[in-house]
């Protein structure tokens, strides 16, 4: 669970005991370790975090020339780069990488801070690799070691149905993340390897009946992950070239989020960077015991929560997209308008993934690499970095920039969509609250004391 | 802006009359905002005279926007203080709480 550890830190965590290192590991430590010492009541701390956003956008509304905000978006350098070549030795090496990690999974040692396989996924691949998707460029297709095998292997390639759109990446994202929160996914070897060879046989199987296009453009939610969180990077490709651009500009582009489906992906992925956070609160605890007690069965609590918590969120951007209609008395039905601005919202969620990991990441690198170099007998007690104190207070920087690039982006979007200017800041009225009440409770979740999650 | 917003999906209440942009088939809100829009997405196919009017009506939008503006400037004012104050009402010394808010508590120690 890597709420668990959140309050305490990485560094505080790994300086009791051994056994609470590898518990730890599942954790990106420093955010909730930011508040540990506040000399400020949380309501203030709360109330900060939301001023800077409502301020942000009240700076960003000053920007009023159409000309300045096209060229910042518009600004781009382009490269050429044989990118097709390159990517079969990539795809090669990570097909090795992934039978690697199957096999240290099930033969390595026990202890999570020893085996390569939990290293790899956790600290390497989902803390890493994840944050160079959304802070330089989105390497996944020429890295997806199963789209690799699945173009090796022969498929049926029926015909994708296309009533089930993206719900299907909804509904295995939803489920990735529900896996993770109950189940000690990090802490042990052989479940992780476990899960990684279920995953493996159902997205084979799926790219075998589909063929590998449909299942990595539409089912497949990892490959989705990677596609948004690329779009929030300064390089993105296009055919064979490579182009820079400053970070967020290609989220202003239409038909990127295209239809209530992807909207849905896009606010999931939002949601569950949130869930894994709240499940450590205790007001999750209480309501999670309340529910229990009442006669809801246990099991049914975890999965409930996500779905409730879900339903919520789509609620609220949909009522935002709804409103926002009104403020800016515009004809665009709500649909068309969530569809526009669910972009923006993949900032705050790359912002909040780097304040959970980054530090996670760091202090564990020395125990990756050490790992890596010897899958089968890494050193008795791996070196871990301690991270310095100030740390914390970067994390909260990490939650506050992808806000205000969210802001911007919005903002952005909002004068390309509408042709006039009062009428685009008035568009995002309902977008800066919803953004606002966001933060608060986000900076809540990470402030509030941690404990353990019933149930699990 | 570009030919994508042609694609737009709209809805206009039956009981309004927009005014259908003569390019795109865009219904727009008021006449100014049809200017606005053949200006910013039609630029190529407008003669003289509306290029003339998308001039005007930017410029009397740009001079609108200066009164909302200071409004903002004002917000941001009153936002600022009431900070401000709520942080001197809070603490006794703005400024260090506002760095204390962001740091955080010593490490105990290494392993
Ligand atoms: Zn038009």
């Amino acid at each position: 669970m890597r709420t668990r550890w959140l309050r305490r830190g990485l560094g505080v965590a790994l300086a009791t005991t051994v056994g609470f290192v590898g518990r730890a590991l599942a954790h990106g430590g420093s955010l909730r370790a930011a508040t540990g010492s506040l000399s400020i009541p949380t309501w203030l701390f709360l109330l900060t975090g939301g001023g800077v956003v409502g301020a942000s956008f009240l700076l960003a509304s000053f920007v009023t020339d159409r000309a300045f905000i096209r060229a910042v978006h518009e600004w781009r350098r382009v490269a050429d780069a044989p990118l097709a070549v390159a990517r079969r030795a990539t795809r090669a090496v990570s097909v090795v990488a992934l039978f690697g990690v199957v096999a240290v999974g099930f033969l390595g040692p026990t202890d999570p801070l020893r085996n390569a396989a939990i290293l790899v996924v956790w600290v390497g691949w989902w803390a890493g690799y994840v944050a160079t998707v959304y802070l330089l460029g989105n390497s996944w297709p020429a890295l997806n070691p199963w789209r690799a095998l699945a173009e090796w292997l022969p498929s049926l390639d029926r015909a994708y149905p296309e009533r089930f759109g993206a719900w299907p990446s909804v509904v295995g994202l939803l489920a990735l993340i529900w896996l993770e929160v109950v189940s000690p996914l990090a802490d042990e070897p052989r479940l992780l390897a476990g899960v990684v060879v279920g995953y493996s046989v159902a997205t084979l199987a799926g790219a075998a009946v589909y063929g590998s296009d449909a299942w990595f453009d539409r089912v497949d939610p990892v490959s989705r992950v990677f596609r948004y969180y690329g779009r929030v990077a300064p390089l993105q490709r296009t055919d064979d070239r490579l182009e820079l651009r400053p970070p967020g500009a290609a989220l202003t582009e239409p038909r990127l989020v295209d239809g209530r489906d992807e909207i849905a992906f896009v606010v999931a992925l939002l949601w569950v960077t949130t869930y894994d956070g709240f499940v450590g609160t205790p007001v999750w605890a209480d309501l999670a015991r309340g529910a229990v007690g009442l006669g809801v069965p246990a099991v049914a609590v975890y999965p409930a929560g996500l779905l409730i918590g879900f339903a919520a969120f789509l609620g609220a951007y949909r009522l935002a997209s709804r409103s926002a209609r009104e403020t800016a008395e515009t004809y665009l039905t709500p649909d068309a308008i969530a569809r526009r601005f669910a972009p923006s919202l993949l900032p705050i969620a790359a912002g909040y993934h780097l304040a959970h990991f980054l530090g996670y990441f760091l202090s564990l690198s020395p125990a990756l690499t050490a790992a890596v170099t010897s899958p089968l007998s890494p050193p008795l007690n791996p070196v871990l970095i301690v991270l310095p104190g100030w740390f914390g207070g970067l994390a909260v920087a990490f939650v506050l920039v992808g806000h205000l690039v969210a802001v911007w982006v919005a903002h952005a979007t909002a004068y390309e969509v509408f042709p006039g200017r009062l009428q685009a800041v008035r568009s995002q009225y309902p977008f800066v609250v919803v953004m606002v009440l966001y933060t608060m409770s986000s900076l809540w979740i990470v402030s509030a004391p941690d404990v353990t999650p019933p149930f699990v | 802006m570009s030919s994508e917003t042609a694609t737009h999906e709209t809805r206009v209440p039956p009981d309004e009359s927009p005014a259908e942009c003569p390019y795109c088939q865009r219904p727009l809100e008021s006449a100014e905002l049809l200017t606005l829009h053949k200006g910013l997405d039609h630029w190529e196919r407008l003669d003289d005279d509306e290029r003339e009017r998308f001039r005007e009506t930017y410029a009397a939008e740009s001079e609108s926007l200066r009164s909302f503006r200071l409004k903002l400037l004002g917000l941001l004012v009153v936002l600022y203080f009431a900070f401000l104050f709520v942080y001197s009402y809070v603490t006794t010394d703005p400024i260090s709480a506002g760095m204390v808010a962001t740091a955080r508590g010593p490490i105990v120690g290494a392993l």
